[in-house]
């Protein structure tokens, strides 16, 4: 890959265009490129940015994104034809300029295309689920067609009927020793698989996971992953017994080519199951192979990535909301002034803590994705801290969802009607973060794994082990007192760590003396349900709040960065307590005056001590305008030129009278 | 029409094709059409549900509903012709069965039109902003036009730059002696006017505001409200000067077609200056002459009857999700079976508190606007409760839209990822109530208004306590709650009205402790503020929830069922604001663990035998729904396989892009 590209931020200064924009800029306390170099920088770092910028340059210099409308001006086939387009387009420049590495390539091919690569699941977990599910022949055989796209693929695990509960997925492959082949159906309008992304019309072939019965139909051998064609290379038609198609269409076009399939005894032959961990031979016996909790390590990669996602978004719809507050004036004071309405503590109190909580969920996923490396690392892995591992994940990508997804409509209200405006560009991230709440394990359903490992630590506790300090369950096993009066940042964490302390015990407590009672394990659990969606709670808030204090802590050496990340984490830390005030009062941490005048003196002081540096820490976020796509909040701060511009493209406005007014004004004359 | 009888249901209990759907209904231990009757069916009851039986019925049966794909299949330009062409046709039936009573009529326009009814905002806001500001004779001329759909009516008042605040719109009428017209002109970008729904392609004319320059440039008289012509009647043109289009497109379709509009030395007669309230005479003299509150009232009305439209839009929402979750399986219990979502308890979290809170909204919406038109009747007594109105008015709409969005996102999410399919019905409504809190009124805008009145009575009782309060500020001047645990609904009520009585007399201290100036005060106490108008919008939900409940009171099998939901939506409502409840010394911490953890969860339990009879009784036509997931008759994963087929994406074997890749005829750009 060419190095020597301009790894300098995309805007200067200079380029801000509105006055009130300016001023901002220019009251920041900080120089913003050290933020962003020392929370986003350096190769080390998963965010890498010096190489984002080169990437994100290279894949904007290309001409193909001057050939069309703004996306939400498509209709529906324009939109698709382009999204191939320019899924193909991209995956060619990035064999030119031979950007190989995977995290490097996915950054590429994303930015390419809008935030639209069609085949994202293709690059992701299809050809995962290869490298770690498929025999070493099968790996021969399949990945080199698989990674030169020649078959494209997608993941085809849920159906209509079935989601949540993966055992309970009808689609089967039953073995047919004759024909050495497995017999593929969907027996049930139930089994139907549906909702996988880029299979309505984009892929060739699925990994689809079955129900395998071997030798036969009496012998059920549980879930497996079978390689399965489903259109003709040559033609793209779909084969015999394949019916394949786009769902109803979602709201946000944003991931796209959802499609549902339907299998009529479609034949694979054999050694098209996938056979790492589990084989069948040729007279039908079943043999399991390896260690199926390989498995659930790609599983956790992606939610650690999905904190990521989610995170970038939400940083996205704040940048937006925080740059069209500095431009757009409402409302007048005595001396007859508008306004700017970011200085409304309303629209501080919307923004502000939206915007610490962004910078927490940076931190957080830092801490995660360190801790996932310190697991995860190729092919071996610490099996004994996996189950941390997946209950500090699962409760992230839960945390990190529910809260973005509301963040973000706080966004959309902070914009008033405009930021209604698919051109606003929070819209769609709202949509793609309430979507984040229900794929990939549902959000209530995650949190329960969560407070199950909880319960499993806390009653096998013994405070004398040796536990390492950077857990996130080290708290657990410490005898410190919670703190009286909150002082310096370190009294909320452990504020937070006492109070998850408290419940947890208390409930753990409940859980065994209902137990011995004559109620099962189970109903005692689904009877606790809400209360232990709260405990998880609890404690994710605690691993947000460490891993935002451990940030701070490192910004020690600048302290000009240093200042305003702790007023972000006080924000972030107040505002937390302030939406669980009940618990820490009834769990006798914090009085009811405490926390009021926290609230009510500690927040809007923060407020105001963040004022002048609420610019300047959208800005160090460092999104490129395209990949804000929005007309609020371009860095020039050109917001109403850019919605005029916007509405004027609007192909509805190409008529002088619409077609349909033609022709009624036409009849009411022919009637004359 | 026959608009008294008692009309059937839309749908009977044998029409359930799900089994577990079926049990649920048979486990209702109340008779839901009479329940419904009860609720909504009253003749002096707003919902007329049996009148509205027959418009639905009436509307439905044409057969132009048979011709088309479900909207969200169709492309840009067809969406539009045909919500053009229902409009147009919906007037034209409503006139051939002589439906004349006004609200009859927009629900037959709405129903027709699949509740994309192209001239709605005509209809409901410019209709009645026409009737209350102009004079007699510019009624004579008008209204025969706009009810008639000759003149069709932007409403334009919002502008790019400006929204909130009116007084700084800057499009401009110039009185122009010479011709005896006005001279319109948006001088500015940000003058442009923006938003307006049916401004774009459809509306004929606008009514808009704009600032008024008499007799002459130097002259400024204040906003004020034209008629202005933009299109041709014959061939539908825009005129000369006028520039027209549609704005970058919306997420939700329903309302539709927002337009901009810029105007270029744009002359208008000055007779379409709406005169009731101030007019200007040949030579340019500026008269106000009416009263200037009628303006307000009409924008009092326009909020009660959104409140309307909201609580109806939550009941619909929660409808769809409820069925849903009594169809769905998911997860299997130790005996290996799998789990009805709606046993889950944290399933009826999210959807028994949503249930009830529609239920609250509904009601008090009914009472708002019971107290509205009593008022109606006697103009002084209208007038002087006028800002008691536009209090509640404004306070209600704010909650029911935001507090509405996300309830209606509660329900999006217990559908898990079918509720994001645009065929579940739940993201239009969600997109509808988002879009909602911001038009009309920004929510913290219409809370500070709120906050402001609140302020005034609590002064007027600290001064002088034998000075009347207006009704719903009574609770001012009440005993504070003193009771240890509440024991009957009333506790409640008082329970809220003791909060917010002291957040008022707090806010009220704060306001005179500063040494800033008045605005400086309530600039910075505004955070505060805005909590005192929810507290207070809070106790008027509450009582009138209350006095529905009592109105149950001689027939047990519903009170029984008022009341628990009552407890469920007080108890989910005060849990959310414990906050001000411990501070302000009315409950322990303890206590609310208890409401919340213990008394709720058992309040879902007794409530579960008729949760899916509760939304049955909102008594909604499927095509009102328009869900996969919330059909009557419980087949949703048949209703989702059939909409899938539909989509005219799986028309094509080969979408004709891949055609194009593989023969290689891509556009290599």
């Amino acid at each position: 890959m060419v190095e020597n590209q301009d790894q300098g931020p995309y805007y200067q200064i200079n380029d801000t265009k509105n006055p009130d924009l300016l001023h901002e800029r220019r009251s920041a306390t900080f120089d913003i490129e050290l933020l962003t170099q020392f929370m986003f920088g350096g190769p080390n770092s998963y965010f890498n940015i010096n190489k984002r910028r080169q990437l994100t340059r290279l894949a904007y210099a290309h001409p193909i994104h001057k050939t069309h409308l703004p996306l939400e001006y498509l209709d529906a086939d324009e939109f698709y034809a382009l999204l191939i387009r320019k899924s193909f387009v991209a995956i060619k420049e990035a064999e030119r300029l031979n950007i190989t590495d995977r995290k490097f390539l996915g950054w590429f091919l994303s930015v390419f295309t809008n935030g639209r690569f069609i085949f994202g699941l293709h690059t992701s977990m299809f050809l995962h689920t290869l490298e770690n599910m498929a025999s070493d022949e099968q790996q021969e055989k399949f990945l080199p067609l698989a990674r030169s796209f020649q078959i494209i693929g997608t993941y085809a695990q849920t159906e209509l009927g079935h989601g949540s509960n993966v055992q309970r997925l009808e689609t089967e492959a039953v073995f047919d020793s004759k024909t050495d082949t497995f017999v593929l159906n969907t027996p049930t309008l139930t089994a139907t698989k549906f909702w996988p992304g880029a299979l309505g019309r984009s892929t060739n072939y699925v990994l689809l996971m079955a129900q395998l019965y071997t030798p036969d139909r009496s012998h059920p051998c549980g879930l497996q992953m079978f390689f399965v064609q489903i259109r003709d290379l040559n033609t793209h038609e779909p084969l015999p017994g394949v019916e394949v198609g786009e769902i109803s269409t979602r709201f946000a076009h944003e991931v796209g080519d959802n499609g549902y399939l339907r299998l009529t005894n479609v034949r694979i032959p054999r050694n098209q199951m996938l056979m790492k961990l589990a084989y069948v031979d040729e007279q039908g016996t079943f043999h399991r192979l390896g260690d199926p909790r390989l498995l659930y390590g790609a599983m956790l990669a992606t939610r650690v990535n999905l904190c990521a996602f989610f995170s970038i978004l939400l940083a996205r719809a704040v940048t937006i909301a925080m740059r069209y507050s500095a431009v757009r004036r409402q409302g007048q004071n005595p001396d007859g002034k508008e306004t700017l309405i970011l200085d409304y503590p309303l629209q501080q109190e919307k923004l502000v803590p939206c915007l610490a909580a962004t910078y927490a969920f940076f931190y957080s996923f830092i801490k995660l994705e360190h801790f996932r490396a310190s697991i995860l690392d190729g092919d071996t892995i610490l099996f004994e801290l996996l189950p941390e591992l997946h209950a500090i994940s699962s409760g992230l990508k839960a945390y990190t969802s529910t809260h973005g997804e509301r963040w973000s409509q706080i966004c959309r209200v902070a914009c008033g009607g405009h930021g209604f405006l698919v051109a606003s560009g929070i819209k769609g991230i709202n949509n793609m973060l309430d979507a984040g709440c229900s794929y990939e394990g549902d959000n209530a359903v995650l949190y329960q794994q969560t407070a199950r490992f909880l319960l499993k630590v806390i009653q096998q506790l013994d405070e004398n082990t040796d536990t390492n300090p950077d857990s996130s369950i080290a708290f657990l096993y410490s005898n410190k007192v919670a703190p009286a009066t909150v002082v310096n940042l370190d009294d909320y964490c452990r504020l937070f760590e006492a109070r998850s302390e408290l419940l947890l015990k208390s409930m753990s407590t409940r859980l065994s003396e209902l137990s011995s009672s004559s109620s099962t394990p189970y109903s005692v659990f689904s009877k606790n349900s809400i209360e232990l969606v709260h405990v998880a709670k609890a404690y994710v808030e605690t691993f947000v709040l460490r891993a935002f204090y451990d940030g701070v802590r490192k910004a020690s050496e600048h302290k000009e960065l240093a200042v305003v990340f702790e007023q972000l984490f006080h924000v972030f830390a107040i505002d937390t307590l302030r939406n669980s005030a009940a618990d820490f009062i009834r769990l006798k941490l914090l009085t009811p005056d405490q926390i009021y005048h926290l609230e009510t003196y500690g927040l809007p002081d923060m407020y105001a001590r963040l004022r002048p540096n609420l610019i300047a820490l959208v800005d160090a976020f460092d999104f490129h305008d395209n990949e804000l796509n929005s007309c609020l909040g371009r860095y020039d701060g050109q917001a109403y030129e850019a919605l005029m511009e916007r509405a004027r493209l609007n192909p509805a406005n190409r008529y002088k009278v619409h077609p349909v007014w033609t022709s009624i004004k036409q009849n009411a004359k022919s009637k004359l | 029409m026959d608009e008294s009888s008692v009309a059937k249901p839309h749908y009977e209990i044998n029409d359930t094709k799900n089994v577990h759907l079926l049990e649920e209904r048979q486990s209702a231990t109340f008779n839901v059409e009479k329940f419904t009757q009860f609720m909504f069916g009253q003749s002096d009851n707003y919902y007329e549900i049996n009148a509205r039986r027959e418009i639905i019925r009436l509307a439905l049966a044409h057969p132009i509903h048979q011709t088309h794909l479900p909207f969200e299949y169709l492309n840009a330009d067809e969406y539009y012709s045909l919500v053009i062409r229902k409009s147009l046709l919906a007037i034209e039936e409503a006139n051939r069965l002589k439906i004349t009573n006004d609200k009859h009529r927009q629900w037959f326009l709405h129903i027709f039109s699949s509740g994309r009814f192209a001239f709605y905002i005509h209809a409901v806001m410019c209709t009645y902003a026409i009737e209350t500001m102009s004079n007699e004779e510019q009624k004579r001329k008008f209204l025969p036009l706009v009810k008639s759909y000759r003149m069709t009516t932007a409403y334009t008042q919002t502008e790019l730059g400006h929204g909130t605040d009116l007084r700084r719109l800057e499009t401009e009428a110039i009185f122009d002696r010479e011709t005896d017209s006005f001279i319109f002109n948006t001088p500015t970008l940000t003058s442009t006017k923006f938003w307006p729904g049916a401004l774009a392609r459809s509306a004929n004319y606008a009514l808009l505001m704009a600032h008024l320059y008499t007799p002459d440039r130097n002259h400024p008289c204040g906003n004020q409200m034209f008629l202005v012509q933009l299109r041709d009647l014959d061939t539908h043109e825009l005129l000369p000067g006028v520039e027209a289009g549609a704005i970058s497109t919306r997420f939700n379709d329903c309302a539709g077609d927002n337009g901009y509009l810029r105007l270029t030395n744009v002359r208008v007669p000055r007779t379409n200056m709406l005169m009731k309230a101030a007019e200007v005479d040949r030579d340019g003299n500026f008269h106000r002459c009416g009263d200037a509150r009628v303006l307000y009232g009409a924008m009092v009305h326009m909020r009660i009857h959104l409140s309307y439209s909201f609580s109806v839009s939550l009941a619909q929402a929660i409808t769809i999700a409820m069925r849903y979750s009594a169809v769905r399986f998911q997860g299997s219990n130790p005996q290996g079976n799998e789990t009805r979502i709606l046993d889950y308890p944290l399933q009826q979290e999210k959807l028994v508190p949503c249930l009830a809170s529609a239920y609250a909204f509904l009601v008090t919406f009914l009472n708002l606007n019971n107290y509205f038109n009593d008022l109606k009747t006697n103009e002084t007594m209208f007038f002087r409760q006028l800002p008691e109105l536009h209090a509640l008015a404004s306070g209600l709409k704010a909650y029911t839209s935001s507090v509405g969005e996300r309830l209606t996102q509660n329900c999006r999410v217990s559908c898990g990822g079918h509720g994001f399919l645009f065929a579940s019905g739940i993201i239009g409504i969600r997109n509808f109530l988002d879009a909602s809190s911001s038009a009309e009124g920004d929510t913290v805008v219409l809370y500070q208004q709120t906050a402001r009145y609140i302020l005034k009575m609590i002064q007027r009782v600290e001064e002088d306590s034998e000075k009347g309060v207006d009704a719903s500020t009574t609770y001012l001047r009440a005993k504070l709650w003193s009771g240890k645990t509440m024991i009957n609904l009333d506790d409640y009520c008082h329970l809220f009205e003791s909060r917010a009585q002291l957040l008022a007399k707090e806010a009220l201290a704060q306001m005179f402790e500063s040494s800033l100036s008045p605005y400086a005060t309530f600039l910075k106490n505004s955070i505060q503020l805005v909590q005192l108008a929810k507290a207070h919008v809070e106790t008027y939900l509450m009582r009138s929830f209350l006095e529905q409940v009592n109105k149950a009171a001689h027939h047990l099998e519903f009170s029984v069922i008022l009341e628990q939901l009552f407890y469920v939506f007080a108890i989910h409502t005060l849990r959310n604001e414990s906050k001000d409840f411990i501070r302000l010394n009315l409950l322990t911490a303890e206590q609310i663990y208890e409401l919340e953890n213990r008394l709720l969860p058992d309040l879902y339990t007794r409530l579960r035998p008729n949760l899916v009879p509760l939304v049955d009784a909102f008594d909604f036509h499927d095509v009102e729904l328009d869900s996969c997931l919330g059909r009557y008759d419980g087949q949703a994963y048949e209703a989702l396989m059939e909409r899938a087929r539909l989509n005219p994406a799986n028309q094509q074997k080969v979408p004709p892009v891949w055609k194009a890749i593989k023969q290689g005829t891509l556009s290599k750009l």
